[in-house]
Formats: C-alpha cells, sequence, structure tokens
C-alpha cells in the first residue's frame, strides 16, 4: 500500500551500520588485489581472472576485514544483471 | 566456365519493357532455354502472380491462368488485387490484356535472418574459403535457453555442434566448473540426442515459452547452420558453447522477476572464463546480451575490468555485448552544480507503479555535492552529506535508502545511490544537488532498468549515454541495431546510444536487429521473430568468429585489438552518415563480415598488436587503421 504525502514526515531516518547481509550470509564478489597471487583470509577463490583479480566467496562477516585490508584494492559485491532483449 | 569479362556482349532484349523485370528475366531464360524448376505452387515453367486488374472476371476467364485469391475490393476502388499462375510462355500476353494494369511476379517473403546474412555480407564469404564459415573457431554463448535438440546447432549426421554446455542452475556434479552447475559435454549431448526425450535425457532443457528461448534465436544468429530452418547464421561451421547463465541469488520473487531471466556479475565473469578455458589456444568469439542501466558507465567496474583482462590475456579473442535497448527510456540526465549552487533532477514515477525504484548518479572525485530528496509535495524528506548513508523507516520498514558514497575505488569518482521502495507515493520526485565544494561540477545520472514500471526522468530527455552497465569496457565490442529491412537501414529506436561517461565511442558498431527471424527453440526446425541489440550483437559475434576462422587458417593470431579494427574499419558508413566519424548508435558504422575477413586476411603474419589493457584507451581514442587493419602507433 502507499504512503499518503503525510506519512512522509513521520518517516525515521537512521544511518545504517552496514549493508543488509547476515554475517554468515555467503557473498559472491569480484575481488582485485594489489599484490599478484594475494588472497585474502577467509576468502574463497572460485576464479581467477588474472594474478590479481579474481571471483570469490566469503561470509558477509569479512566485508569489513576486506575493506580494512590494504592488499585489496576493490570488491564488487555481485550485481544482478538483467537479460537485453 | 566462367566467361572472360571481355566476350560479354551487349544488347537490347525483345520483351516487354513494362513487365515486372523479374518477369522479364524468367521470360528470357526460358528463350534461352533455361527451364523453370517446379516449385511447392507452380509447376514447372510456372510462375506466381500479383496482379492489379479492372475486373477480378476477366481475369479469371484468362485460360492462361490458374486463379488464386481476390482481395476484397476497398470501398471506391476501381480495380481488384489478385493472385494466380501462369505459364512463362505466356506472360507477356497476360501483361498485353487492356484490363491488366500491373503484373508483378512473386518475391520470395525471406525470414529476417536471411536478411541478416546477406546484409552484412556473410554469404559472400565462400564456405570453402579460409574463414570456411567461421571452421576452427568458437562461438561462445553465455544466454538463457540453448537448444541444443535444434537441428540448426547439429550436424548433418545429426550429431551435436556443441562442444559443451555449462548450466548454472544444474546441481553441481564432479568437474562443475568453479564449484557450481553442471557442464554437458559432447558425447553426453549426442547421446542425448539418440533419445526419444533428448531434454529429459540430458537434464537440461530450454523453457516451454511458446514465443521460443532468448539463447537458441541469439545462438542461431550468430552460428546456426540452417539445417533444420533452411536459413544459416553467419558462422555456420563455428564450434559451440552456451552457458547458460544463472543469478547467485536466485530463486528471485515478486513482480520484478516474474517472467525473466536473471545473471549476475560474478557469474557471467566466470561464464566467460569457462568458454575461454574450454576454446584453449582455439581461437573464440563471446556473446554476451546482459545487463543494466546503472553504473558508473566508464568502464572502470571489475567486471568490466576483469572482462578486459581476459581478452587481454590472450590473443584471438573477442567479447561482443549487446548495446542495450534504452535509447528511448528517458532513463539518463546529466547536468552541472555550480559552487555554491544547486541542480535539480526530476524522477518521475508513474500512478500504476507497483515496484520499487533505484537511481545510480556519478560526478568528480574532487567534488563534494549534498544529495536532498524532495517528495512529489514539495515534502523534503531527506539531505544527505558527501560521504554519509541515510535509510528512512516507517514502523520498522525500509522505505529508502540515499547513499552519498565517495573515493569509489575503480575510478575515485564518488557516487549517490537513492534506492525508493513501492509504498512511496507515485509523481515527480526531485534528487537536489547542493554544491559543498565544486571544482568539476558534472554529474551523470542513470535510473535503473525496471519493466514492472520503469520511472524515467522528466522530459526533455538526453538519451545519450545510454548503452549498458557493462559495455563500457576498453576491449569489448559493444553493438547497435539497425533495421536491415528498410533502404534507408535506420537505427532502431530502442537501440542505446553512447558515449561512456568518459567520452570514449562505444557502440563500436551496428547489425540488424530489428524483426529478426531465427531458430525458435523447442521446435527443431522452427523459427521466430524477435528485435533487439541482442540479435544485432550475434551477428558481430559471428563475424568476429569468421574474422578469426580467416586469422587461423591463415596461422596467423590476432590481439584483441586487431579483432576489433578489423570490424570497425571496416564497417560501412552509409549510413550512418557516409562520413568517417563514430557515430553515438551505429558506432564507427554498420558490419560488413566480408571486408572485415578480407582486412584480417591482409594482416601481415608477424603483426601481433598489444591488446588494449585497463587503463589504455579504446577507440575512444582510436587511432587510425592503417594498411592491412593494425592499429596505428
Amino acid at each position: 500500500m502507499k504512503f499518503d504525502f503525510d506519512d512522509l514526515k513521520k518517516l525515521k531516518q537512521e544511518t545504517p551500520a552496514e549493508p543488509d547481509y547476515g554475517p554468515n550470509e555467503v557473498v559472491t564478489a569480484i575481488v582485485r588485489v594489489c599484490e599478484a597471487g594475494y588472497v585474502p583470509e577467509g576468502v574463497h577463490v572460485r576464479s581467477r581472472i588474472d594474478g590479481e583479480m579474481f571471483t570469490a566467496e566469503f561470509t558477509a562477516g569479512r566485508l569489513k576485514g576486506l575493506r580494512a585490508d590494504k592488499k585489496v584494492t576493490a570488491v564488487e559485491v555481485n550485481r544482478r544483471l538483467e537479460k537485453i532483449e | 566456365m566462367i566467361p572472360a569479362i571481355q566476350s560479354l556482349t551487349s544488347r537490347d532484349v525483345p520483351v516487354r519493357e513494362d513487365l515486372d523485370p523479374r518477369l522479364q528475366r524468367l521470360v528470357m531464360r526460358q528463350r534461352h532455354g533455361v527451364r523453370k524448376n517446379p516449385t511447392s505452387s507452380t509447376m514447372a515453367d510456372e510462375v506466381a502472380v500479383i496482379a492489379k486488374v479492372n475486373s477480378a472476371a476477366e481475369w479469371e476467364a484468362l485460360s492462361e491462368v490458374k486463379t488464386g485469391a481476390v482481395m476484397p475490393r476497398e470501398e471506391g476502388a476501381d480495380f481488384d488485387i489478385v493472385t494466380g499462375r501462369i505459364p512463362i510462355s505466356r506472360v507477356e500476353a497476360v501483361r498485353a490484356q487492356p484490363f491488366v494494369q500491373s503484373l508483378k511476379a512473386a518475391r520470395r517473403l525471406r525470414p529476417s535472418l536471411d536478411a541478416t546474412v546477406p546484409e552484412i555480407g556473410a554469404d559472400q564469404l565462400p564456405a570453402g574459403g579460409a574463414a570456411g564459415g567461421g571452421k576452427g573457431a568458437i562461438v561462445g554463448i553465455v544466454d538463457f535457453g540453448g537448444d541444443f535438440a535444434h537441428r540448426n546447432f547439429r550436424k548433418n549426421d545429426g550429431t551435436t555442434r556443441m562442444l559443451a554446455i555449462w548450466d548454472q542452475n544444474g546441481s553441481v556434479s564432479v568437474g562443475s566448473p568453479f564449484g557450481f552447475g553442471r557442464v554437458f559435454r559432447t558425447a553426453e549431448i549426442n547421446a542425448a540426442l539418440a533419445t526419444a526425450d533428448p531434454y529429459g535425457t540430458l537434464g537440461y532443457a530450454p523453457s516451454t515459452n511458446p514465443q521460443g528461448d532468448h539463447g537458441t534465436h541469439v545462438m542461431d544468429i550468430a552460428a546456426g547452420n540452417g539445417n533444420g530452418s533452411g536459413q544459416r547464421g553467419v558462422a555456420p561451421n563455428a564450434d559451440l558453447i552456451f552457458v547458460e547463465v544463472a543469478a547467485t541469488d536466485v530463486p528471485f520473487s515478486g513482480p520484478q522477476a516474474v517472467g525473466k531471466n536473471f545473471g549476475d556479475s560474478v557469474q557471467l565473469l566466470e561464464a566467460l572464463q569457462f568458454i575461454f578455458n574450454e576454446a584453449g589456444a582455439r581461437p573464440c568469439a563471446i556473446n554476451v546480451s546482459l545487463g543494466t542501466n546503472g553504473g558508473p558507465h566508464d568502464g572502470s567496474t571489475l567486471v568490466e575490468t576483469g572482462i578486459d583482462r581476459l581478452l587481454a590475456a590472450a590473443p584471438n579473442r573477442a567479447v561482443c555485448i549487446a548495446a542495450s535497448n534504452s535509447f528511448s527510456d528517458g532513463i539518463h540526465a546529466q547536468g552541472n552544480v555550480p559552487a555554491g549552487g544547486r541542480a535539480d533532477l526530476i524522477w518521475r514515477i508513474g500512478p500504476d507503479d507497483v515496484t520499487g525504484n533505484e537511481l545510480d548518479l556519478w560526478y568528480a572525485g574532487a567534488d563534494r555535492l549534498a544529495v536532498e530528496l524532495i517528495a512529489p509535495d514539495g515534502t523534503s524528506v531527506v539531505r544527505v552529506e558527501p560521504g554519509q548513508t541515510r535509510t528512512l523507516t516507517s514502523n520498522g520498514q525500509l522505505v529508502a535508502l540515499v547513499a552519498n558514497r565517495l573515493d569509489d575505488p575503480n575510478n575515485h569518482d564518488n557516487n549517490i545511490g537513492v534506492f525508493l521502495e513501492s509504498s512511496l507515493p507515485a509523481g515527480d520526485w526531485t534528487l537536489r544537488l547542493h554544491g559543498v565544494t565544486v571544482t568539476n561540477g558534472a554529474f551523470h545520472a542513470w535510473i535503473e532498468r525496471d519493466d514492472a514500471g520503469q520511472s524515467t526522468f522528466a522530459p526533455p530527455n538526453d538519451n545519450s549515454m545510454t548503452i549498458g552497465s557493462i559495455s563500457c569496457g576498453r576491449n569489448t565490442i559493444v553493438v547497435g541495431s539497425y533495421d536491415a529491412h528498410k533502404a534507408a537501414k535506420p537505427i532502431s529506436f530502442f537501440s542505446s546510444s553512447g558515449p561512456t561517461r568518459d567520452g570514449r565511442q562505444k557502440p563500436e558498431i551496428s547489425a540488424p536487429g530489428h524483426n529478426v527471424m531465427a531458430a525458435r527453440s523447442r521446435s527443431v526446425t522452427g523459427i521466430t521473430r524477435m528485435s533487439g541489440t541482442s540479435m544485432a550483437s550475434p551477428a558481430v559475434t559471428g563475424t568476429a568468429a569468421l574474422v578469426l576462422a580467416q586469422a587461423l587458417a591463415a596461422g596467423r593470431s590476432l590481439s584483441i585489438g586487431e579483432i576489433r579494427d578489423a570490424l570497425t574499419g571496416t564497417a560501412r558508413k552509409n549510413p550512418p552518415n557516409g562520413l568517417p566519424v563514430w557515430d553515438p548508435r551505429y558506432g564507427f558504422g554498420r558490419i560488413s563480415a566480408v571486408a572485415a575477413v578480407n582486412q584480417a586476411a591482409a594482416v601481415p603474419p608477424t603483426a601481433a598488436a598489444a591488446p588494449l589493457g585497463p587503463g589504455r584507451s579504446g577507440n575512444g581514442k582510436k587511432k587510425g587503421v592503417a594498411a592491412g587493419g593494425r592499429r596505428g602507433s
């Protein structure tokens, strides 16, 4: 059901701590590292694109650690793609 | 024996000049002793005609005419349209009747794929030539519903042309690539084809969609051999690998997911890796028809970077991607925020939109913009400062999220994402950008695709940069669509536009994608009609396979840069505009299979130009195509 415009004034604003993954939820992602062959702890490599890039699985609880890992250049969590007709 | 050109003579021919040229040709051929074979509807030396006559009764009274149909006469018209069969020897006599205003030979109505192949000149390449219909090359298809049982993907003896099918939805088995899905190889597929229920036997099947599955249609355009439908694709002798792509987080539910197919960025990358691994050292061209509207549109996403790296890792690889069909959807906006000032974007959500909506905005890394979301009634519901993320909830339920994220790790630009749940009121929402610190000020925004209720920016719309989210890489070949059935070869109204956000020239090329008839899944021999840049891209994929086969036959390797040059450097220019410049929708022009193959044939054996790696400019700074198709230095 749609809100009335009056309802908009009652909306609660919050700053979320983290994306809404459960800590044990398995996340798939593309990971880029700055050191060839480096694999962060707790990360399972699924396919290796080259020395510095791979697809991976890890639990969502690892996301924070990966962001803080200086050898991890970027983590791109899986993104849904639609069929182009 | 082919006569010498010099020995040919010309002369006026004694045949009625007002006769349809096709009928003139039949008459002249008969006079030269050439017999016309019978067809399903005509006897030998007979022709099917359509005529405009003053009187259907007089037409039917002609003894020469085997009458056919009489079209209902329009109100006020003084003529009839009729069909019939007449002996070729009597064509001139019938045309001479005073009540016959027009007489035309029946024209074969060619299925549209039959228009694709001649239009791009693929049929001008002899099957026995070096390109060999793609012989020796592999065509990979990443899509949904690849019907291995269709005769177009089987050899003359009925065995499969498929080297492998990887069903990413399949149950895990020994040897599953990257630990998921199931792979079926040639022997298993052949064993299944030998049974009465090949789908059940193999454990992989196209859907029961009566319109046919997308992947079957796409694969046929690229590489069908016509054994079933009677019409070949672009590279009919290539070997085939199909990946049934899946999404990690299926099953989806809700109106946005009904009847739809999804892949995801990780499993797409793994699909490409799988195909190239299977191909090994063999040349391989892969077609992809996946994407979304959002993203930075500068090629910096990891999925695009990953594809670029796969293409740079070895020669004789190509990936073609459909440009997307979003040109007229009103999903892109751009503007400028002045220092200390503001800019508004109007985001229109329709009253019947029952789904959530998502917007993706990118601006320069040196700038700091705050974003304010204003409801259709003027209520300011949230303001989010640079670096903040805010949610809006009602009774614990999330109704909106606004993230103003700084320093994207891939391009170091800033990104604002706005997600509105379906419970929010429809109308014109305003996204107000406030310039906190501005040195550049430019921004671009895209509204995510939503087939169940596409929200738009309020018109007038800027339809540039509407190519898909994974279509901005540096090594991929992105393909727009035009209508090959019309003389002017107009661009398809839906075919998305470039350039990329960082100004590179994509799409690279265009191909027939409008009303294309190609293989229909679960029909064994049938065809179906589809339109989209998804139908254009496989024509280029097939052409890339021909180019690679040509190089293979000559013992040459082609870098992705050389493959791209062979395709774009030989594209036909009129349309788009007759000029040697890039067009934001046709790209560098319309694909020419015959010219691309000929250019590849001219590449010196020693040529091995470096592929474009991440960080190097693609054709956005296209260098000259030197003789022989090598990328200029």
